[in-house]
């Protein structure tokens, strides 16, 4: 496993948000992503998730022995949790992980995925109520139950500790664990030492451009 | 292509369920729908009007009707998913085509509840008789998947613009113009005119605008969701 950017860099109307920046982060490892507010290191996540077009450079992914694979190729692998994510408000939890499953072709574990909410510290009642009737905190939480859900090879966290208590962040902790320990890649972008201490490398973006 | 089709439907029943709950675009399709059924009730009624002329004013209205409440409703499925930034774990998991077809077949299912509400309302007020009641709800349905088909796609591109308010009715408008025509000329022929194949021409218009709109939408969609 692995994931691959080569002088990587996005701008907006002219101006560079962040790059060119060529790393590689391997199976197992945790690579955090730091920088002052407006540094791009929610722009740089989300050019690697594929949700935002590189102006210049590219990102793959290697997955096994597999030949490498592009952004939108990788996305049955890939997980993403950020702030500016949300799940249908009008839906349960169950019912939120239960419809990605199925649009994005894997099979749903109702119980597992009840064990896996539990696990993040969601009450029982959250797993069945409308997710508008959730916390933030709460919702935070079902965000990271949305990202690792389907087991991915590659996960992208953004501010991933944002909005949770300390047994909230134990689950983000446990999460990069499980998902270093079996060989997966986990890039997370925050501002919060806590975040960015459980990575084994870290980029800076500093200032920013 | 199966698990495509699954998919879609998954993105369907979502859709629904969400409706279901809120009832946000039923009701503002709906309520748009029976004030203009009101409205053209009080203005033309059914006897203000010469009986040669009523096939033809009864028609537009018809029509008008239906193509406005679209216009009124349809581009939310698009919007909210982008306004409440559901679109992003759209995108993360579901093939481009597959949104697509989940919200055609929302939008095609909305103005279906409306017509099966709405029509038979606008004919009683209206006291329009119609003489060819196949070739009638043939344009009727055909109508519904013209307008569904350009008005999803339309919402697609513009979900992520700024004024998509005023966007939409913009880009929609010239777009369904000639599907428009036909339904209203085929209408006012099943309104005079027993014989399905009087009406045969706007039925082959509808059915070929659907299908190259469709297309069009399906080869195009990918870029302009993805984008």
């Amino acid at each position: 496993m692995r994931l691959i950017a080569e002088k990587l860099s996005r701008s907006y109307s002219g101006r560079r948000i962040f790059g060119p920046l060529s790393f590689e982060v391997a199976g197992g490892q945790a690579l955090g992503i730091s920088g002052r507010n407006g540094a791009g290191k929610t722009t740089l996540l989300k050019t690697i998730a594929g949700l935002i077009r590189p102006s210049l450079g590219s990102v793959m992914f290697e997955r096994d022995s597999g030949p490498r694979l592009d952004a939108v190729a990788v996305r049955p692998f890939l997980g993403w949790a950020a702030p500016d994510l949300a799940l249908y408000g009008e839906l349960s939890g169950l019912e939120n992980l239960a419809f990605f499953h199925e649009v994005s072709g894997f099979a749903f574990d109702e119980a597992a995925a009840r064990v896996r909410l539990e696990s993040l510290g969601l009450p029982r009642r959250a797993a069945s109520v409308p997710t508008r009737t959730l916390s933030t905190g709460q919702r935070q939480r079902l965000k990271l139950a949305f990202a690792t859900s389907r087991v991915p090879s590659f996960l992208l966290l953004d501010e991933p500790s944002a909005n949770l208590d300390a047994e909230g962040f134990r689950a983000v902790a446990s999460i990069v664990e499980e998902q270093t320990a079996r060989g997966g890649v986990a890039i997370i972008a925050s501002n919060d030492p806590r975040d960015l201490g459980l990575a084994s490398a870290t980029l800076d973006l500093g200032e920013g451009h | 292509m199966k698990s495509l089709l699954k998919a879609g439907w998954a993105v369907f029943r979502k859709d629904v369920r969400t409706e279901l709950r809120t009832r946000v675009a039923l009701s503002t399709l709906l309520l748009f729908s029976i004030c203009v059924l009101v409205l053209a009730g009080y203005a033309v009624g059914p006897t203000s009007l010469a009986p040669e002329d009523r096939p033809t004013v009864n028609s537009v209205l018809l029509w008008i009707v239906l193509f406005f409440s679209a216009l009124s409703g349809l581009a939310r499925s698009f919007v909210t998913e982008e306004e409440t930034g559901t679109a992003h774990a759209l995108r993360l998991t579901a093939p481009p085509a597959a949104v697509l077809l989940g919200k055609l077949l929302f939008n095609l299912a909305l103005l279906l509840v409306v017509n099966i509400v709405v029509v038979p309302l606008f004919l009683a007020m209206l006291s329009f008789d119609i003489a060819g009641p196949a070739l009638f709800v043939t344009l009727l349905v055909l109508g519904d998947l013209a307008l569904a088909s350009a008005s999803t796609f339309v919402a697609a591109i513009v979900a992520k613009a700024q004024s998509k308010g005023s966007l939409f009715p913009v880009l929609a408008i010239p777009l369904l113009l000639p599907p428009l025509i036909g339904a209203v000329t085929g209408t006012r022929i099943a309104a005079t005119d027993p014989s399905f194949l009087a009406g045969i021409e706007h039925v082959k218009l509808l059915v070929s605008f659907t299908g190259a709109m469709t297309t069009a939408a399906f080869l195009l969609f990918p870029t302009v969701f993805e984008e």
